[in-house]
């Protein structure tokens, strides 16, 4: 009867109404409205969230937002790789953490069903949860939605809420977009840091170079370097008003006459140039086209080396090569030399027994035995100047290898009608040397010394070669100099000519090696040359050595000359 | 019961009413109006009459037609189909119960989803249904003012009832000009329904004072003028009555709800698809008999209202004289016919039963009835 009583209540229906399109439409209007602050909140997120932060950050900023549009108590974010799952990151931080998803978990049933769900918290849902007892409120009711990258499931996002009323289909559609747009934010995040990656990769690689390397745009726009100048370019660099390479390079307001840039404009090859700086030092330039997706020149890519060194060990390696032929030569010179020049001495000392001492024979065969013992002498220092390289660093008395150069080329010297003078310091300390070696310096000086004057048509035309003690820094030091009063250098080339293959002589004379190689030399002996000069009228160039501590002379050598 | 509710539509009566049409759907906030009918009606012309007016309100229109008399779930699906594509927002009947009851159950399944059978039964529906007038072609069915609406079942083949606030029409206009176009039988028939409203909703466990003005309204109605309306298909005065009774019968029984008949009429019309209000003829007769004992005061009230004189006799004999005066007017309308002209048979009767009391009509039928009961029933309306 009870029953029947409650139908017919039902039938007259005094607590039925017709519903009301206006209850309806508040109903609706709620809604919308609800869904409209979501809307809100996930634009918000796309705002808010930056690229660069780490999905934790993502994840706490969003969980900071959600209480207006999905009140919830935590939120986390599994990660999907290699078949396995891994609670990534957890808001609030120290609310819970999994070691092992099993098989059965909600997490693998979202992710193998791509549908986000809603779960009933409970002992069978998140056995394998340790919860932190430092949030004692039980959940009610969790919910996951699966995230995608392309179609592929990445993982998933969970938000959980213990107070409230469980999750309804409404706020899951929610966390479903909510999932799409951390995906996204995720996918972006790492895009964002593998590209600035390989940019930062690229710009080190380019800045660990330490040459200037420029790229510059067709129209002479510097786009971007590497941060390193050399010294001509920095003052102009620093001063330039514009992006014009010309300005910025060069301090020119228009191109360069022969720019290279035209060259690489027209041929679309790669251009090297060399060029030699004020300071004498010498730059190699590469001019190297970048082409644009549709295969056309945008801008060219300039590397600038400072190839002084360099060029300066090839040129020793140059001169080096042609000494061990010449000392080939000199060798088998000297052999072939040697012996007749025995039986001439051999021989006229010899005759020289059948003659009385004062008599004109003997004289004259005195004057062949002497001219002979000259030559051997000239053949043995001829032999030790090719064999440099063998030669060890000994004690060495400068005044000697002084004696020993002039002896071999003083002929040569005198017949140009130039005097030499020399004035040695007997007292000269001993220096630690390669004889030969200080023996090709003297000879370049000398030789050098003796082009600058047959250049001067002077009339009294003098070398002077010195040896003296200088006081250095304090310390003593042993010098040879080399003066004459021949044409002298420009200023301008003073600094210049050190550099290899710098010559002011025509070609068939000099291969702008000999200056070069001495400063090796030079340098090699822990010394080095100077020189000073008046243009048109002469100069003096000095080969300075430390000295040995131990400052004793060695007995008188014999003057050969 | 001490509390009672009493729910009717706007209602607008009159010669001519239809002519209201228009204004009505609009001020429903109507743009285009989808407007439910089916052959015979549309043939008799008013369906085209009413597009007018509708147009001359300034609204556009659909029409749907294509279904049948006691209709199938499948003729509102395709109703449905047809509305949600036609971007109507108002739902018109123009029709007997049929088009009616499909209107309804269009608008149920255009808010609400689904499938019409999840809101089979009582307060099913959830969401508010879009405006809907009714405009009866038949002085019968009711529908146009009640809470229900009656849809076959194919599958199962039976009535389904849903019965709902939402479901009652926000206007009903009810113009006795449409009336005259109905056939003779279809006259009887509906007539015939219409006093089964009034004489059930009378005795109805949920009869109130308001309910019971108009169930006796309607039967005097019947009694003086459905002969006539019969008899004289242009008599307009009797159609006029008859058209009152009809909307009278459907307020009584849309508040005070059916009985046993009804419960069981459903499972005949579900099953062999005739018209209701036969089936009702040769049932009422022998439900009336059933419940006469349990108050026999307002069955002799229903013979008053039938025109008996039951002066000087003791209440049993004066509400059995409400049966007689049921079964002359059957009688004289040509509807005193066995359920076995229609082809039901003694084996169907059990399970017609046994659907009849799972029918809501039945919780309101003044006397409780069991299975054998209503079989008893069955064998005599045989």
């Amino acid at each position: 009867m009870d029953k029947r009583e409650k139908l017919l209540e039902q039938l007259t229906g005094v607590n039925s109404s017709k519903l009301n399109y206006y209850v309806e439409l508040k109903k609706t209007t709620e809604e919308a409205l609800k869904q409209n602050s979501r809307l809100e909140i996930l634009h918000q997120l796309t705002r808010d969230i930056n690229i660069d932060m780490s999905m934790q950050d993502i994840l706490d900023r969003t969980f900071a937002k959600l209480p207006q549009a999905l009140p919830c108590t935590f939120m986390g974010i599994i990660v999907l790789k290699d078949g396995r799952l891994r609670l990534q990151a957890v808001t609030p931080r120290d609310y819970c953490r999994v070691e092992e998803f099993p098989d059965d978990s909600p997490t693998w049933q979202v992710i193998r069903s791509k549908q986000a769900t809603i779960f009933n918290a409970g002992r069978d849902s998140s056995a394998h949860v340790w919860h932190n007892p430092a949030y004692p409120e039980q959940l009610s009711s969790f919910a996951i939605a699966p995230m995608f990258e392309r179609a592929e499931v990445i993982g998933g996002m969970v938000v959980g809420r213990s107070l409230e009323a469980p999750f309804s289909e409404g706020e899951l559609k929610f966390i479903h977009h909510l999932a799409d747009q951390m995906a996204i934010s995720i996918l972006n995040a790492r895009l964002y840091k593998q590209v600035s990656r390989t940019t930062t990769q690229w710009e080190e690689t380019f800045k660990a170079v330490t040459d200037p390397i420029f790229l510059v745009d067709l129209d002479y726009n510097v786009l971007r370097h590497n941060g390193r100048l050399t010294p001509e370019i920095s003052p102009y660099w620093q001063q330039a008003l514009s992006r014009k390479c010309f300005t910025k390079f060069h301090g020119h307001d228009q191109p360069c006459k022969d720019c290279p840039l035209s060259e690489v404009k027209r041929t679309g090859n790669p251009v090297q140039r060399k060029a030699q700086t004020d300071s004498g030092r010498l730059l190699e330039a590469a001019y190297y086209p970048v082409f644009n997706e549709e295969n056309t020149l945008a801008a060219v890519t300039i590397i600038l080396k400072d190839v002084t060194a360099k060029t300066k060990l090839e040129a020793q390696v140059v001169h080096s090569a042609k000494l061990a032929a010449l000392g080939e030569m000199a060798a088998g010179v000297a052999h072939e030399l040697n012996s007749p020049m025995t039986v001439v001495i051999g021989t006229s000392q010899m005759l020289a027994r059948d003659f009385a001492a004062d008599s004109i024979e003997a004289e004259s065969l005195q004057d062949i035995i002497n001219s002979g013992l000259r030559c051997k002498g000239i053949i043995k220092n001829l032999l030790s100047f090719a064999r440099q390289d063998l030669a060890p660093m000994i004690p060495t008395d400068l005044n000697s290898e002084v004696r020993k150069v002039l002896g071999l080329i003083r002929y040569q010297i005198n017949r140009e009608q130039i005097r030499i003078l020399d004035r040695l310091d007997p007292k000269l300390p001993l220096v630690d040397a390669n004889g030969p070696q200080i023996q090709q310096v003297l000879t370049n000086l000398l030789v050098n010394a003796r082009d600058a004057l047959n250049d001067s048509g002077r009339s009294k035309k003098m070398i002077t070669v010195s040896s003296l003690t200088r006081q250095i820094d304090g310390e003593p030091r042993a010098v040879i100099s080399v003066n004459d009063n021949g044409t002298g250098i420009k200023t301008e080339d003073l600094n210049r000519i050190f550099t290899p293959f710098f010559t002011s002589k025509e070609s068939s004379k000099g291969t702008g090696l000999g200056l070069s190689v001495s400063l090796g030399i030079a340098e090699s002996h822990a010394g080095t040359i100077e020189v000073t000069s008046n243009f048109g009228q002469g100069s003096t160039f000095s080969l300075i050595l430390p000295i040995l501590p131990d400052n004793s002379r060695p007995e008188e050598v014999m003057n050969i000359v | 019961m001490n509390i009672s509710k009493f729910v009717t539509p706007e209602i607008i009566f009159g010669c001519g009413s239809l002519s209201q049409i228009g204004g009505s759907a609009l001020r429903l906030g109507a743009t285009k109006v989808f407007v439910v009918s089916d052959a015979g009606v549309i043939k008799a012309g008013w369906v085209d009459i009413a597009i007018d007016y509708l147009r001359q309100a300034g609204l556009e229109s659909e029409t749907f037609s294509a279904l049948t008399t006691n209709p199938k779930d499948n003729e509102v699906d395709e109703g449905l189909a047809q509305y949600l594509q036609s971007g109507c927002d108002a739902i018109i009947a123009v029709g007997g119960g049929s088009p009616t009851d499909v209107a309804k159950s269009v608008a149920i399944l255009a808010t609400n989803g689904g499938e019409l059978q999840q809101y089979e039964g009582i307060n099913h529906i959830v969401r508010p249904l879009p405006p809907m007038i009714m405009v009866p072609t038949t002085a019968g069915a009711g529908s146009e003012v009640s809470q229900f609406t009656i849809i076959v079942d194919t599958a199962r083949k039976l009535k389904m009832s849903i019965i709902s606030k939402s479901l009652v029409p926000d206007i009903a206009i009810v113009d006795p000009e449409l009336l005259r176009t109905k056939d003779r039988l279809l006259a009887a028939a509906t007539g015939v329904d219409a006093l089964t409203h009034g004489i059930e909703s009378y005795v109805s466990l949920a009869a109130t004072p308001l309910t019971d003005i108009h169930a006796l309204n309607a039967m005097r109605l019947i009694s003086a003028n459905l002969r006539r309306a019969v008899d004289n298909r242009d008599d307009i005065e009797a159609n006029t009555n008859m058209a009152m009774a009809s909307l009278s019968a459907g307020i009584a029984f849309s508040n005070a709800i059916l009985g046993a008949t009804h419960a069981m009429t459903h499972q005949v019309d579900g099953l062999l698809d005739h018209h209701h209000g036969e089936t009702n003829a040769s049932i009422l007769p022998h439900v009336m008999e059933f419940n006469l004992s349990t108050n026999p005061h307002k069955f002799a009230i229903i013979a008053n209202a039938l025109g008996k004189d039951t002066r000087g006799l003791d209440s049993s004999a004066a509400a059995a004289q409400s049966i007689e005066a049921v079964n002359q007017i059957l009688e004289d309308v040509g509807l005193a016919k066995g359920l076995a002209e229609f082809g039901i048979k003694e084996e169907m009767i059990n399970s017609l039963s046994k659907n009849a009391l799972n029918d809501a009509c039945l919780v309101t039928n003044p006397r409780e009835a069991s299975l054998e009961e209503i079989e008893a029933i069955f064998r005599r309306a045989l």
